[in-house]
């Protein structure tokens, strides 16, 4: 017998081809950057609303500031412009003029008369006795109390203003005071202070990047980690390493998913090996129905006394049925009929065992069925452990007399039908099954035949067939058949019975191996 | 429970367990009938009640056979009880009638356990 190994194959060629696809951008990179484009979108946005609102409130102080200098000059300036155009004191007017225009921006310095005449001017003599008559001027003359043009405006601030002031003398007015004052200083300032905001803006958005792309780092990687994990043990699946465990601690959802891939991983591992253990089943199967058919004969035997005809199917997945029959020398046939119980190979190796036996053993025991089942027996019981039993019929009939010998141990009772009388002659005599017990003492049963009798011989595959309602065949059909039958030759009888039992069973599915074998003997 | 054709219903009992069978035992039905019993076997006392089995092939009696040596062997009783006359006919036809503990009645069963 060619040694078959069994075939075990792995259904995953298609994911092993997966290949290693090089990422290019991965999810770290991408959060790093989100993460860095926030930040400084965030810093931009803070840095200029903080440069709205600090400039607003800069620039308002610092006019509000110059407003007061200006009062201040202006006070001092004409309260001391007034003794001066009193006493026509020329020196202290221009003294105090100078001092004034020292005053911090201050632009020039002018002091009219009441008819605009120039008295004193910031810018040199040459402009006193001058009369002055633009716009300006002639607003600060008509004016009775300080003004400042153009109008003041905090928050829309012109390049200057000019504040003037009568100069009174005992209730009249005896001149004009004019401070032009420059807010070049306070822009200057301005500019100064969005300078540092901008400055500090970059700082802050260079710190927070700094610590955001580390942050950003760490909080990738605590996010990439898992989703590597994932990754490789997704491909290790793919390459059909089933053992492999993702490990992810954290109870999200990544944690998640990688329990339920690893469950599926087990799953398939399971489903796997269920499908190697089917494959290996069903080549022992295979095998053993090989055996099994093998050992049997293949051809009816057909002699001069005698014809021997039979009918044998073996189930898939179930062992059991083996029959034989042989001449032994001129005058004697020997027929064995065993139905071993169980299935696969174990029961194979049951039959193989017997027909070994029984051919080394035919020879040499013409007088003795039960001589040989006894060997049968022991052999059995010791090498299986008296764990594999089967039942056995063993009959040599002398081909001239019609005389036999039978051995049953365990089997269906010899049934014979007796075609001159009609009925059918049963002889129930037997032991146990084989494989039961070592010290079975089997016996022989003599019975004689007459001419046109029928041995039946069959296992219970026949007689358990099943329809599709769940009946069985049954003893009682199976015998009214081949009584039907009985004029018929052995062959015949097999072939009409079996088509008999096909159409019994119809579509039902058969369940056990079927057996039949009729002895016709025909006198000698 | 349910093996191929054969219902099998559980019964406990204060020193073993009761098994209801109810259908037919097949020869396919072997290795499966004897799987499920043999554990069985090994660790309690057994009774089969077989009042609804119909039928049973040799096989039957061989995995019958089996269960009582492993009974034996584990110090347990492996009863029977109920035995339809079909059922008791392949029994003596295997020859093993008088190796079986076989009891008319559940009662009578029973009895043995304690």
């Amino acid at each position: 017998m060619p040694e078959e190994q069994p075939k075990v194959i792995y259904k995953d060629s298609a994911s092993r081809s997966v290949q290693q696809e090089k990422i290019k951008f991965g999810l770290k990179i991408k959060l790093s950057v989100f993460v860095i484009l926030l930040i400084i979108l965030v810093v931009s946005i803070i840095a200029s609303v903080l440069t709205m609102t600090i400039t607003k409130r800069e620039e308002k102080q610092s006019a509000q500031q110059m407003v007061r200098n200006m009062n201040l000059s202006i006070e001092y300036l004409s309260s001391t412009a007034s003794d001066a155009i009193v006493s026509f004191d020329d020196l202290l007017l221009v003294n105090t003029i100078e001092k004034v225009s020292g005053f911090e921006d201050v632009e020039y310095i002018i002091v009219t008369d009441k008819k605009n005449y120039v008295l004193g001017h910031s810018k040199g003599v040459d402009q006193i006795g001058r009369k002055l008559t633009d716009k300006l001027s002639i607003t600060a003359l008509k004016s009775d109390k300080v003004i400042i043009q153009p109008e003041f405006k905090h928050n829309d601030l012109a390049p200057s203003y000019e504040i003037s002031s009568p100069i009174m003398f005992r209730d009249k007015k005896v001149g004009v005071a004019r401070i032009a004052y420059s807010t070049a200083s306070i822009f200057h300032n301005l500019l100064i202070v969005k300078r540092n905001i901008i400055l500090t803006s970059i700082l802050v958005i260079i710190g927070t990047l700094a610590l955001g792309v580390l942050g950003s780092i760490f909080l990738a990687s605590i996010t990439t980690k898992p989703v590597k994990a994932l990754v490789d043990g997704l491909r290790a699946f793919g390459s059909g390493d089933l053992n492999f465990r993702i490990k992810i601690r954290s109870r999200d959802e990544l944690g998640y998913l990688a329990d339920e891939f690893n469950k599926m991983a087990k799953e398939m591992k399971e489903y796997q090996k269920l499908q190697v253990e089917r494959e290996v089943e069903k080549n022992l199967f295979a095998m053993a129905k090989k055996i099994q058919s093998s050992l049997v004969p293949q051809e009816d035997l057909v002699l001069k006394s005698i014809n021997v005809a039979k009918y044998f199917r073996t189930v898939f997945g179930v062992g059991g049925d083996y029959y034989d029959y042989f001449e032994i020398g001129k005058d004697h046939l020997g027929v064995l009929v065993s139905d071993v119980f169980g299935k696969g190979m174990p029961a194979s190796l049951v039959m193989v065992t017997i027909r070994a036996l029984l051919h080394t053993y035919k020879g040499g025991i013409l007088n003795s069925t039960a001589e040989l089942v006894d060997i049968i027996n022991k052999r059995i019981w010791m090498d299986f452990k008296g764990e594999q039993y089967a039942t056995l019929f063993f009959i040599i009939i002398e081909r001239k007399t019609g005389k036999l010998i039978f051995t049953n141990a365990g089997h269906l009772p010899l049934l014979v039908y007796r075609k001159s009388a009609g009925t059918y002659m049963i002889k129930e005599n037997g032991e146990l099954p084989i494989g039961m017990m070592g010290d079975t003492v089997y016996k022989n049963y003599a019975f004689k035949l007459e001419k046109g009798d029928l041995i039946i011989l069959n296992t219970d595959g026949i007689t358990e067939a099943e329809n599709d309602k769940q009946e069985q065949f049954g003893d009682k059909r199976l015998k009214e058949l081949i009584k039907q039958n009985s004029t018929s030759s052995a062959d015949k009888i097999v072939s009409n019975v079996i088509k008999q039992v096909r159409k019994f069973m119809g579509d039902a599915a058969q369940h056990d191996d079927m057996t039949f074998i009729i002895i016709e003997y025909k006198g000698g | 429970m349910e093996l191929k054709g054969l219902s099998i219903e559980v019964v406990e009992k204060d020193n073993g367990v009761i098994f209801r069978l109810n259908g037919d035992i097949k020869t396919d039905i072997y290795s499966d009938f004897l799987g499920f019993f043999k554990q069985k076997v090994e660790k309690a006392n057994m009774i089969m009640d077989f009042t609804h089995v119909n039928y049973m092939s040799s096989s039957g009696v061989g995995a019958l056979f089996n269960l009582d040596k492993v009974a034996r062997e584990n110090n347990k009783k492996f009863m029977l009880f109920g035995l339809n006359p079909s059922v008791k006919k392949i029994i003596e036809l295997t020859k093993l009638y008088d190796k079986f503990l076989i009891y008319q009645t559940e009662d009578e069963a029973v009895k043995q356990l304690n």
